[in-house]
């Protein structure tokens, strides 16, 4: 990648790069706090949820509402808010209005505690206010992105990923809307299931996974100090992971079983070539050892390759298993993104609150590492509580215990206060 | 270095360390100066600042041996050489100029930092504050618990000459006084070096193996203490997205060269002078434009004191061909400019805002004739 691709020699200072291009801290940082709350909702929200969770009731409200918490709560806040410190820096293009952008956030974070609100409580009236707002809110984002994109420099893997993820967020929102009507006509009947798995992976993989294969395209070689590794698993994973989910779903639509079983096997082999890409970057990393981000990002893909590998048994099960479907939701949205997503949070909060801070000093007087900026230990304690969460949340789905389930979502939901204290203590707190 | 790679000599002990904690015992065991590295609050300031290269001077040891003992420990083949301890001289790299300004009388300004490094606060601060005020013709004293070997090339590049000396006590104590010599071709640090195609004035700083914020917080140390009149190229794995408006800010210019895409170069000068306005030229992201953006130049006085701000721009608007244009980059509404470029180069420009305010103010100025 280069900043000019056919500039000459000694030229560029690219466009989009002064002090006044990169938006104001605030901008992220609303949507990370508002996310962060979503996150801690979702996770006590599984100990409410723990029944239906150990009773197999993927579909149930209360499940369903508290799925919407880690699904456009927390991993589409984050990544609404992240797009718009990352797009600047990763392709180069500027916020074209931070007004604009606020309001998509002003809508969007109440649209979505209404959505979820009228999904547990059963109240549509409640359910269709907030689909409105997360509708305007998205919509507003997008009219941001939409204008940023074609500026970027280079349209690289991370510039389609981009591209693709934001065409299934509308997609998945356009499904949201459809189940959302659905509860008060009724009109899916026996098509429900399928447009609900429809729903879910667009949301999952079209959405939030390529927006993760693209971002980890530009971040984990920075992050790993990983400069040289091969870069054309990315592209591949890209390559498979949008057909495929196109594929898979007009397979579950049309009830094609070999249709759908096709879209299975480009997204397994999408996901596949995304796991050689970041253990390509892990292989040619030069730093040493992995900081707490950096562990959380392992975890969180050790989830989600849990659940990739569970998800051809699901799709052979069909709906005869339901428990064995919720295991699958939970690996791959609980334990998977959403830890993969806590992980960037470790990475990207600091760094970006050491800057606020410490922009002045820096090169001029002695700075705190931004890994003093939070608790090492509290990290560690942390992540610990998510691998056992996960693993007897996982566990409890799979026996259908619901004392068993408690206990994980109990873990899950102390570690994620722990990561909630911890980003608190970043913005407030000098050095650890 | 991998992962699973040796330890080079450019490894920060820090990172040494960090594979495996364990490792401080094969340092105490190559030489007692390691043994310092046992305190927590010492080894937190002292192992991320020095490399391993570095600390086998300190230690005495050959970089080698200490390499070989490390590598055994970490279970590569081939390091198990005896470690061939070389003791420390109990004088090393005296400057006779320094020490002949000290017998000479020079007044000496005494700086001790052992209890900053001792309780693990890093002391580069007060070093750089105790520089900044040292007059010309004194020596500053340091006196450290070891030999500070990183902070002589930061020195050097200050135009300090140095002479260290281990005291009876064990610790350090290193004289700096100004000379006429700049930085010797060895007292670069790991990272830095001056690159084979690099002008006498560039100082080299590839920063392409150090994780985020490191490079940036590298380079601007660099930058205060480059020479005046001096270049510092950095060369990173990517455009210094964050680097630049902070750059900016402090009132340094910059060119950035990407045409190796696996080594971008940043060269980075003093902003202001007519020089560094016209390097910095604005090259856009879509291409179609980068002819008309070629003849842009970019000038954001904002750095720029008040009362050379005016002189700045008209300088760089003379320097224009008619048909180029610069862009005016100033924290308030510039109408007094237009007010005086209108009386005093009545006819010779285009005058257009590209953003007012309330924080910033572009104006494209184009020259007309």
């Amino acid at each position: 990648m280069t900043a000019v691709a056919h500039a000459p020699a000694v030229a560029a200072t690219p466009r989009g790069l002064t002090a006044e291009q990169a938006p104001s801290l605030i901008l992220p940082g609303e949507h990370f706090a508002a996310a962060l709350l979503f996150l801690v909702a979702g996770a006590v929200g599984l100990i409410w949820a723990a029944p239906d969770l150990a009773a197999g009731l993927h579909a149930s409200m209360r499940v369903a509402a508290v799925t919407h918490l880690f699904t456009l709560g927390w991993l589409t806040t984050t990544i609404l808010g992240a797009l718009y410190q990352l797009l600047p820096v990763a392709l180069g293009a500027r916020v074209p209005s931070e007004r604009v952008a606020h309001a998509s956030f002003i809508a969007f974070a109440p649209g979505v505690a209404l959505v979820v609100g009228g999904i547990a409580a059963l109240a549509p009236a409640v359910l269709h206010a907030g689909l409105g707002l997360v509708t305007i809110g998205i919509g507003l984002a997008l009219a941001s992105y939409v204008r940023m994109l074609p500026k970027a420099m280079t349209r690289d893997v991370t510039w389609w990923a981009l591209v693709i993820a934001l065409g299934y967020l509308v997609l998945g929102l356009a499904l949201g809307f459809t189940l959302g009507l659905d509860l008060t006509r009724g009109f899916l009947a026996g098509a429900k299931l399928h447009v609900l798995a429809m729903h879910f992976h667009i949301a999952a993989l079209g959405f939030v996974l390529l927006v993760i294969v693209g971002m980890a395209h530009r971040l984990l070689p920075m992050f790993l100090v990983a400069h040289g590794a091969d870069l054309r698993w990315s592209r591949r994973a890209v390559g498979l992971i949008a057909p495929g989910l196109l594929v898979l779903c007009a397979g579950l639509d049309l009830d094609v079983r070999a249709l759908a079983w096709a879209g299975a096997a480009m997204l397994e082999g999408g996901v596949a070539c995304f796991y050689v890409q970041v253990a390509r970057f892990y292989q040619a990393r030069r730093r040493p050892t992995l900081d707490a981000g950096l562990r959380h990002v392992r975890l969180g893909l050790a989830s989600f390759a849990a659940a990739a590998v569970l998800a051809p048994v699901v799709l052979a099960a069909g709906a005869t298993h339901p428990r064995l479907a919720t295991v699958y939701v939970a690996l791959g949205i609980g334990g998977g993104l959403s830890l993969f997503v806590v992980g960037m949070f470790y990475k990207i909060v600091p760094f970006l609150a050491w800057i606020a801070r410490f922009r002045d000093a820096m090169g001029r007087r002695a700075v705190p590492t931004i890994a003093e900026l939070y608790s090492a230990r509290v990290a560690r304690i942390e992540l610990r509580l998510y691998t056992a969460a996960i693993a007897i949340l996982a566990a409890g789905i799979a026996a259908g215990v619901t004392l068993v389930v408690r206990a994980g979502a109990l873990l899950f939901a102390a570690a994620t206060v722990l990561v909630a204290w911890q980003m608190a203590g970043v913005m407030r707190r000098e050095s650890a | 270095m991998t992962r699973a790679g040796r330890v080079q000599p450019t490894d920060r002990v820090s990172d040494v360390l960090a594979r495996d904690a364990l490792l401080v015992d094969v340092f105490a065991r190559c030489s007692s100066a390691f043994e310092r590295l046992r305190n927590p609050l010492t080894r937190r300031v002292m192992a991320r600042l020095v490399t391993v290269e570095q600390a086998a001077r300190m230690g005495g040891v050959t970089v080698d041996a200490l390499l070989a003992e490390l590598n055994r420990a970490l279970g590569f083949d081939g390091g198990g050489e005896v470690v061939a301890v070389v003791p420390a001289p109990a004088t090393v790299d005296e400057s006779p100029s320094v020490l002949e300004r000290v017998r000479a009388g020079a007044p000496v300004v005494e700086l001790d930092v052992r209890d900053d490094l001792r309780s693990g606060r890093e002391p580069f601060s007060r070093i750089m504050e105790a520089v900044a005020s040292l007059p010309d013709d004194a020596v500053l004293r340091l006196r450290a618990p070891f030999e500070p070997v990183p902070l002589f090339s930061v020195m050097a590049r200050r135009g300090f000459v140095h002479a260290a000396r281990r005291e009876e006590d064990g610790d350090w104590s290193v004289l700096f006084a100004r000379g006429a010599a700049r930085q010797p071709e060895d007292a670069a640090e790991p990272t830095t070096a001056r690159a084979d195609d690099a002008t006498s004035d560039e100082h080299v700083l590839d920063v392409r193996g150090l994780e985020p914020p490191e490079p940036m917080v590298r380079t601007l140390a660099a930058l205060e203490a480059l020479a005046p009149g001096g270049t510092l190229v950095q060369i990173n794995a990517r455009v210094p997205q964050f680097l630049l408006p902070i750059l900016v800010e402090r009132g340094w210019a910059y060119d950035i060269d990407t045409t190796d895409p696996s080594a971008v170069r940043v060269r980075i000068h003093r902003a202001g002078d007519i020089a560094g306005a016209e390097s910095r030229r604005t090259f856009p992201f879509d291409q179609e434009s980068v002819a008309m953006a070629a003849s842009t130049i970019v000038l954001d006085v904002r750095p720029i004191p008040g009362r050379d701000k005016h002189s700045t721009i008209f300088r760089t608007f003379d320097a224009l061909k008619p048909g180029e244009s610069m862009q005016l980059v100033n924290d308030h509404d510039p109408r007094p400019l237009r007010y005086q470029l209108t009386a005093e180069r009545p006819g010779t420009f285009d005058w257009a805002y590209e953003e007012e305010g309330p924080e910033v103010w572009r104006v494209r100025i184009a020259r007309t004739s």
